[in-house]
């Protein structure tokens, strides 16, 4: 097995220390707390400053275009928010702080990939193509999981019971591999899931069977209220060498540098090298979900200081001062931001509920005779 | 400008009402979609709510401190133009149960158990299809269960095989078959066993009854009323009729108490019309009737079942007989039958018409009155009931 | 014992033996089906169920899993989103329990929460009931859990020739089915030519009477067929009805047989509260109440956990207790 495997880690050209190193430097803000141990993968840091190889083979415009992404999906998650005050969503649980890591690992996928998702993952089910209302479905109470064809855009339906989905890609990337397709799938989950029976099973199955998967955890600090440092005694990252499969710890507030973890995840498991775990950390700044009162088990400071780490304040000051954007595109992001969640807003109101036969329709590709006469009797035909 | 009402969301998974802790805008402000509007307190969280369009407050629904129920008016707005792209209508509150309150069947549906027992499935339905009801039916099952051999006995049909002709058998075998009797039944017939030990003989006459449905319709009322207060008026005169054979003297009674004779399902039942002669024919109507229903719904009083009756009457027209040999009331002298009142072709002024009438068969204890005094009672009482002057005077 | 006689040959087959013929010709007919679990792959299965197929199909098709019965069952759900076709099998009947949040969440849910834009064509294969005097755990009766699962179809073969049928169907089923298999009749033996039967949700009767209906599943069809025929010496007639599709039950079937006998007994191992007898009972009394002579009388398994070897004897219905029922029946 090659160095790098056995230590864990993928080869970068940047030098990765095994010391706790807090690259902000001692005078700057507070890390935080699960963001301690192993330093991850980095190449802008906090404050927009380069602090690696930054070309991972984007053009300015695709460069550009992860900044739009993020603006516009931290602005409908606002949206999401106001939406739910409002009584048109239901249950809504938030990204906030979560953007470079669903976008920039979503961003790294192909066509002919596919996901599995948690119920957190709207950021990079715009990536993959979903359409936002149609989410937003599951949010608003009129069908589960999403009416969007996870064929057609290569996102599974959104899935509550937690880590039960990465068995779900375990599967699929079997499928593919069976297939000799060129193509990987990729699971997110979170600090939580790790702890879940399935999460070990799953991942102790990828690398049995070698398939091509990328296993990607946003550790954004939390479970509801039970902080990652009390989930877990270990680091995420490390359990992969157990499982037999490289793991890469990265920071995931930082996109450039998930975009590139990803993307060399991706690499691996196409060119049949097996699954990789990919740890990102990110802070989820809301609350769990709007139904979530956090003031209950978290300090406003804690949340205030996580702010110096967020993903797109950082990445807005690298892209001006490398010049790739200016602030009249930063300007013209807002602004289709705002027009967007208007467009999403008039699109969730105008969602009513679907027909009761739904409720009948597909439960069975074949359905039985008794059946038929149950759905009958229940619709009075 | 359009009205638009904001009610109370549902702010978190179920929750029914919220408290107002802080207005962020007043009445008559202009506000933006999604401006900071109300603080609210709900039993998970204090939230802060935006509002849901752009336009004019028009009304607060509720100073700081009032707790509002999810879907109850919020916030009253002045919105532009009249459907607005963006905002809320009415929003929705938590997600609308499809559930349907679940109605309990309410058991024992079509058929309560028998009188003691209860019946299995298909002997309901037989008797059911018989059209049996089976609450009146006894059960001779395991513990009182209805069996299908008691509706049918009950029904009055065969109790199995076709009903189309059998070969005729010859020889002792009757088809015997044993039903058994109830105590009531038991006790009735001890009765009328004693009773055929009086020596009775019953009278005829044939009477016009044209005066008296003539009167007993002014009145509102069926004939029998008019009979029985005839018949008191006849006895005032002829005493003999309200008496008894005391063995060795006879004795007469001043009240007279009618008895009046029902056929029930349990048989022949004779609740008593207390005091009769003292009454009016519209209150013996009301007498008759109630006893009647009572007797046959077997909810009589013991008034109704424990005085002597003095004399009876029996209205064997009811299921009509046109004359018959009514049997004497226990402790009576004197049975009345009022025969089927129909059309018959009597003689009048000498000329043959068809007039409604009525065969009263009077039967009477040989020892307490002999025959020509029930005759010539009988004579009055005809008399009375064709005379329409003379109805009119019965107490009405 | 892939190198038997052609199976359209008549010949004498074993349960186990039927399932794997079944299993080896939908291996052979679909490209796309896969069978996996533990032991099933280089050991053929403990119940030699899966024997050969390795060999002949080849590891790609047909493999060996982890001890992972919840990541086997999320491993098929995943496959069916990428169009492959999964047999899985939880070894013993509680070893399924694992699974049961996969099962219950997804595989049965999973197609209507897509709107059908997925089919998740999973036979799940489970050998259950007692009767093999095992070990804690190897001998419960699981079906319950499954039947009361919405987006489930559940089968329960009882012998070989009807079995091989039965997995046909299963695994051709687009729909998530579970297959319970009576590991107790595993060896049990017939004779004829496997092929093609009744589908999903058709009962069978196995000896005709008049006098009262036994309704069963499973292994204990043969009891049953067994106090049917102690009863005939006594001069009742007992009808033996193999439900063989717990979900959906054959509801014709039901009401047929209590409206010509009027008397209904069911007998499964399963515990009896919320035990299939309770399904078939309501049914029963909703589709031909009128036509009962006595209560629908229930044999079951009772409400302990299941027993150990030297007892199970006791717990399972006996001859005896089926024939008390049918004759309290038809004495009512």
């Amino acid at each position: 097995m090659p160095a790098s495997l056995a230590s864990g880690l993928i080869p970068y050209a940047l030098g990765v220390s095994d010391e706790g190193v807090n690259v902000s430097g001692p005078a700057g803000p507070p890390e935080p707390a699960h963001w301690a141990g192993t330093a991850p993968l980095r190449l802008v840091a906090p404050d927009g400053t380069p602090v690696g190889d930054t070309d991972v083979g984007l053009s300015p415009e695709q460069l550009r275009d992860l900044l739009r992404r993020m603006i516009v999906a931290r602005r409908l998650d606002s949206e999401c928010i106001a939406l739910q005050r409002q009584g048109e969503l239901t249950v809504y649980p938030g990204f906030e702080g979560q953007e470079a890591a669903q976008i920039g690992s979503a961003l790294a996928l192909g066509p002919d990939d596919f996901v599995f998702p948690t119920f957190r993952e709207l950021a990079a089910a715009m990536v993959r193509g979903v359409d936002a209302v149609q989410y937003l479905h599951y949010h608003r109470g009129t069908w589960h999981g999403g009416p969007y064809d996870p064929r057609a855009t290569g996102f599974g339906p959104i899935c509550i019971p937690i880590a039960t989905q990465i068995a779900h890609a375990v599967g699929h990337a079997l499928g593919q591999k069976l297939d000799a397709l060129d193509a990987c799938t990729l699971a997110y989950f979170g600090d939580g899931a790790t702890s879940e029976g399935d999460f070990h099973e799953a991942a102790n199955m990828a690398g049995v069977f070698g398939v091509p998967l990328v296993l990607f955890c946003q550790n954004n600090g939390w479970a509801i209220s039970v902080p990652a440092t009390q989930q877990t005694a270990g680091e995420i990252w490390r359990r992969a060498q157990g499982y037999g499969f490289p793991g890469v710890r990265v920071d995931g507030n930082d996109v450039l540098a998930v975009y590139a973890a990803t993307r060399d995840a991706v690499a691996r498991a196409r060119e049949g090298e097996g699954p990789t775990l990919i740890e990102a950390l990110t802070y989820r700044i809301g609350a769990h979900s709007t139904a979530d009162d956090a003031g209950r088990y978290r300090d406003d400071h804690e949340v205030d200081a996580a702010r110096a780490f967020d993903p797109i304040g950082r990445y807005r000051t690298w892209l001006l001062s490398e010049g790739h954007a200016d602030q009249g595109f930063v300007t013209a992001c807002e602004q289709e931001a705002d027009a967007f969640a208007m467009e999403v807003r008039a699109g969730v109101i105008a969602t009513a509920a679907p027909p009761v036969e739904w409720m009948f329709d597909w439960t069975f590709a074949a359905p039985t005779e008794a059946f038929q006469r149950m759905r009958d009797e229940a619709l009075g035909e | 400008m359009a009205e638009r009402i904001f009610a109370m969301p549902d702010l978190g998974e179920g929750l029914e009402e919220g408290e107002i802790v802080a207005w962020l805008v007043a009445e008559g402000d202009t506000v933006e979609l999604n401006q900071p509007l109300v603080e609210i307190e709900t039993a998970k969280a204090t939230v802060e709510v935006p509002s849901p369009f752009s336009g004019v407050i028009e009304r607060l629904h509720g100073a700081a401190g009032v707790v509002v129920a999810v879907g109850a008016p919020l916030v009253t707005f002045q919105v532009a133009g009249a459907s607005e792209p963006d905002g809320v209508a009415t929003p929705r509150t938590a997600a609308a149960s499809p559930d349907q309150p679940f109605v309990e069947r309410r058991a024992g549906g079509a058929g309560g158990a028998g009188a003691t027992g209860a019946a299995t499935p298909p002997v309901r339905r037989l008797a059911k299809d018989l059209g049996v009801d089976i609450g009146t039916v006894e059960g001779s099952g395991p513990g009182g269960r209805v069996l299908e051999t008691d509706v049918r006995r009950l029904a009055g049909r065969a109790a199995e095989g076709p009903q189309d002709a059998q070969a005729v058998t010859l020889g002792e075998d009757l088809g015997l078959e044993r039903v058994e009797i109830d105590p009531v039944r038991r006790a009735i017939a001890a009765t009328l066993t004693a009773q055929a030990a009086i020596p009775q003989v019953t009278t005829f006459r044939t009477t016009d009854c044209t005066e008296l449905q003539r009167y007993r319709k002014e009145l509102g009322v069926s004939p029998l009323p008019v009979v029985v207060a005839a018949l008191c008026r006849i006895v005032e005169g002829h005493p003999l009729l309200n008496a008894r054979w005391a063995g060795d003297h006879i004795e007469l009674r001043g009240k007279v108490n009618v008895g009046i004779a029902v056929d029930t399902d349990r048989g022949l039942v004779v609740p008593v019309l207390q005091d009769a002669a003292r009454r009016t024919v519209t209150d013996l109507a009301a007498q008759i009737t109630r006893l009647a229903t009572g007797a046959r719904a077997g909810k009589l009083t013991l008034d109704d079942i424990a005085p002597t009756p003095t004399i009876a009457v029996s209205n064997t027209g009811s299921y009509g007989s046109e004359a018959g040999t009514p049997i004497l009331s226990p402790g009576t002298s004197v049975t009345l039958g009022l025969g089927v009142i129909a059309p018959r072709a009597l003689v009048v002024d000498g000329e043959v018409q068809a007039r409604p009438a009525s065969t009263l068969s009077l039967t009477f204890d040989h020892r307490v009155v002999d025959g020509a005094g029930a005759g010539a009672a009988l004579t009055d009482l005809v008399a009375l009931l064709q005379s329409g002057e003379g109805l009119r005077d019965l107490a009405g | 014992m892939s190198e038997q006689a052609p199976a359209s040959d008549v010949r004498e087959w074993t349960l186990s033996g039927a399932l794997n013929q079944a299993l080896r010709d939908s291996l052979a007919e679909d490209p796309r089906l896969l069978v996996f679990g533990e032991d099933v792959g280089r050991s053929g299965g403990v119940f030699r169920v899966t024997d050969g197929l390795q060999a002949e199909f080849g590891p790609d098709r047909v493999f060996d899993t982890p001890i992972s019965e919840a990541g086997i069952a999320g491993t098929a759900v995943g496959l069916a989103f990428a169009g492959w076709r999964s047999v899985i099998e939880f070894e013993f009947d509680a070893f399924s329990y694992p699974a049961l949040e996969q099962v219950i969440d997804h595989v049965a849910k999973m197609r209507e929460r897509v709107r059908g834009r997925v089919d998740l064509p999973i036979t799940i294969r489970i050998p259950s009931f007692g009767g093999i005097r095992g070990k804690e755990h190897h001998g419960e009766s699981p079906e319950t859990y499954y039947v009361h699962t919405a987006g489930l179809k559940v089968v329960v073969p009882s012998s070989a020739l009807d079995g091989y049928t039965l997995l046909r169907h299963a695994i051709a089923d687009p729909d998530p089915v579970v297959i319970l298999e009576p590991k107790a009749r595993y060896w049990s033996k017939e004779t004829g030519v496997l092929g093609d039967g009744p589908g999903i949700g058709v009962g069978r009767v196995l000896r005709d009477g008049d006098d009262a209906a036994i309704v069963t599943y499973g292994a204990m069809v043969a009891t049953c067929l067994e106090a049917a025929e102690s009863l005939a010496g006594d001069g009742v007639h007992a009808r033996v009805v193999d439900l063989r599709s717990l979900s959906p039950l054959d509801d014709g079937l039901l009401a047929t047989c209590a409206m010509e006998t009027g008397r209904i007994i069911v007998v499964h191992e399963a515990p009896r509260t919320l035990g299939m007898a309770a399904e078939v009972a309501t049914r029963v009394m909703e589709l031909a109440f009128d036509h009962l002579q006595a209560p629908v009388g229930r044999v079951t398994g009772y409400d302990v956990p299941y027993p150990p070897a030297s007892l199970e004897a006791r717990y399972r219905p006996s001859v005896e207790r089926i024939r008390t029922a049918v004759l309290q029946a038809v004495n009512y």
